[in-house]
């Protein structure tokens, strides 16, 4: 098992997603990196285009085509997954590492009931029979909050609600006991009340069954919840990344600083006042993409931002990607 | 202030096919809402989906007519005034700024047509007319001739900001105005609403799921469940002293990025708001961790008093809203 790899489940080192479109290639994620241990939370936050949801799905290798990946290492609980071929990464898939995407009805299948979704990775996976496979689905249900387990697994997606849908995408994620999880928006689509029902259970059962869990997200405000470290991505890059109080409390990259600025936060900002903005536009990242990438948005930018910027690491845990070597 | 728009007893059903085989049944989308809009005001009407907000929404512009109820646009039935009379006054933005405009037509020409279509001005003027309006939302002349595929999200919502407004309305009903946006984006949107309240003198009704920016922005708030109103307040009374619980479940499930804080249990257990098979008594009766005998069978009164507006049992006039607690 991983203990021997001080706990870390996922180590994704110079990961870089590259689609190829008419214009050229799209660098959508470009030489990122960070760790996710047992039982920790990362959050990776950044607006659309950011290239969070490719990171996911790179390391699940789950690229849609005309997208290619390369990585220095992607260490699965120190199984080296960019060198592993497709047979084990699908004997990966599923069973000990899980996804739960942000459409539950485009994720689940429409056709077959909720019973035979849960159990078909189980069985696969784990050899085993329909009987025990059934028990483990309805376990799992009941798990997730869902009353009157047996019932529910001859019901089709349909018939159920966006936030029961949710909740039978996490019971299946968690069907076969995964060492890392990864959420793409589990909550997006869902109604506030039912979102903050959904991520208490997610960081329950993340905390009681010692997951690795990288969530993605546009939401600071689920961050700030759930998250144990976070990685801020910007135009394909980890801009910032840290423990969450650290992020938070002393953001040090200006896109940071301006991306909370813009919420409007009660006893914070002035009701009615002026909330913060960043100016200007996402840069294209098809071609060469040098220097900082947002330097063009940036209030600090000077000449120097023409070039990458170094990377700065602060005693806390904190790193930035920033010419400023204090908070901006 | 007086009210601009009124709304009473305003009801709106539509027929749902069950099935093949299985008939219709009806859909109380919104379900009897008395409502005041004040001029001057920004009234936040908040809720989860399927609680009606859009249908009031619709029916506020004219778009829907209602099943049954009234809405007067300064006393005058709006049947009575007719469409085009309507859309002078009382202008929508929409959320999806990707299919509110059409794909063919330039800038210049989405935010002149109703211009043209009330035949005002000659075609020079009302370009004239257009690109002031579109100066005004912060888009320089030269995105008069572009398309709207040329154009970013926050950049398209500009536009159909330029287009509410180009016909000078009192009120702008903005349905979800910022929910398909970046956060950055959407903080640009809310700075130029309420810039251009202020200039223009402007009535907005504000619809959103998201609580945060509606108390950013709202002077006063209406919360709707499975549609009905069941609170209404001004912003900061209701933010600081929520009587309904949903209400409070509502606030209380807002994540506001404080670290530290944990995730907010609503208490609401597993029941989810059905709005075609709506409870008996008191809609959100199922959900409620406070719930009284009555609420099963007794629709509470919507009463009125000095705080606001409240449906709820625990807030009756026969029980002393302090006793209730």
């Amino acid at each position: 098992m991983s203990s021997l790899q001080n706990d870390v489940i996922l180590a994704v080192d110079g990961l870089s997603v590259d689609i190829a479109t008419q214009r050229g290639t799209l660098h959508a994620v470009r030489d990122i990196s960070f760790e996710v241990k047992r039982g920790e939370t990362l959050c990776l936050v950044g607006e659309s285009g950011c290239g969070k949801s490719m990171t996911s799905l790179a390391i699940m290798d789950l690229l849609p085509k005309g997208a290619t990946r390369r990585a220095r290492r992607l260490a699965f609980a120190g199984e080296d997954l960019s060198r592993a071929g497709a047979r084990r990464i699908n004997a990966l898939r599923g069973d000990r590492m899980a996804m739960i995407f942000q459409e539950p009805m485009t994720a689940l299948n429409p056709a077959y009931t909720i019973g035979n979704q849960l159990v078909e990775a189980y069985r696969l996976h784990r050899k085993a029979s329909e009987a025990e496979a059934r028990e483990r689905a309805v376990h799992l249900l009941g798990k997730v909050g869902i009353a009157s387990a047996g019932e529910r697994l001859g019901q089709y997606p349909h018939q159920l609600s966006g936030g029961l849908r949710q909740r039978v995408m996490i019971a299946m994620a968690l069907m076969c006991g995964p060492d890392l999880l990864i959420a793409d928006e589990p909550t997006t689509a869902l109604d506030v009340t039912i979102q903050a029902q959904i991520l208490r259970l997610l960081a329950d059962l993340q905390r009681e069954l010692g997951i690795a869990m990288v969530l993605i997200t546009h939401d600071l405000g689920v961050v700030a919840r759930i998250a144990d470290r976070v990685a801020v991505m910007y135009a394909g890059q980890i801009v910032e990344e840290g423990p969450t109080a650290a992020l938070f409390g002393n953001p040090r990259h200006p896109y940071t600083r301006g991306l909370i600025d813009c919420i409007p936060v009660p006893g914070r900002t002035q009701p009615g006042g002026k909330l913060g903005v960043i100016p200007g536009v996402v840069p294209s990242l098809v071609g060469d993409v040098r220097g900082c990438s947002f330097r063009d948005r940036c209030a600090f930018a000077r000449e120097a931002c023409a070039a990458a910027p170094p990377v700065h690491r602060a005693p806390d845990g904190q790193s930035w990607r920033c010419i400023l070597e204090n908070a901006a | 202030m007086t009210a601009l728009i009124e709304a009473r007893a305003l009801t709106r059903s539509f027929a749902v096919s069950q099935g093949l085989f299985k008939g219709k049944r009806t859909l109380h989308a919104v379900n009897g809402i008395s409502l005041d809009i004040r001029r001057g005001e920004v009234l936040g009407i908040v809720g989860e989906s399927g609680c009606g907000k859009s249908t009031l929404a619709r029916m506020l512009l004219g778009l829907l007519p209602p099943s049954a109820g009234a809405i007067t646009l300064e006393g005058e039935d709006i049947r009575a005034l007719g469409r085009k009379a309507m859309a002078r006054r009382v202008q929508p933005v929409f959320q999806d700024p990707y299919s509110s405009l059409n794909p063919r037509r330039s800038i210049a020409s989405i935010v002149a047509l109703p211009l043209e279509v009330h035949g005002i001005g000659t075609a020079a003027e009302r370009r004239r007319t257009a690109v002031d309006m579109l100066d005004k939302v912060g888009l320089p002349q030269r995105f008069a001739d572009r398309y709207p595929r040329e154009l970013s999200g926050g950049q398209r919502q500009r536009v159909a900001i330029a287009r509410a407004l180009v016909m000078k309305p009192e009120v702008v009903v903005c349905d979800e105005p910022t929910s398909a946006l970046d956060v950055s984006v959407q903080s640009q949107i809310l700075n130029l609403l309420m810039d251009l309240r202020r200039e223009l003198n402007l009535t907005y009704v504000f619809i959103s799921h998201n609580l945060a920016v509606v108390e950013h922005i709202a002077t006063r708030v209406a919360v709707m469940y499975l549609g009905r109103v069941v609170e209404l307040a001004e912003t900061a009374a209701l933010f600081s002293a929520p009587r309904h619980p949903y209400t409070k479940a509502l606030l209380a499930s807002v994540l506001t990025p404080e670290p530290g804080q944990g995730i907010p249990e609503t208490g609401l257990g597993l029941a989810f708001p059905d709005p075609l098979h709506p409870p008996s008594g008191c809609p959100f009766h199922p959900r409620c961790p406070e719930r009284l005998p009555q609420c099963a069978s007794v629709v509470p009164p919507f009463l009125r008093d000095g705080r606001g507006a409240v449906s709820c049992h625990l807030h009756g006039p026969a029980m002393d809203p302090a006793a209730a607690h």
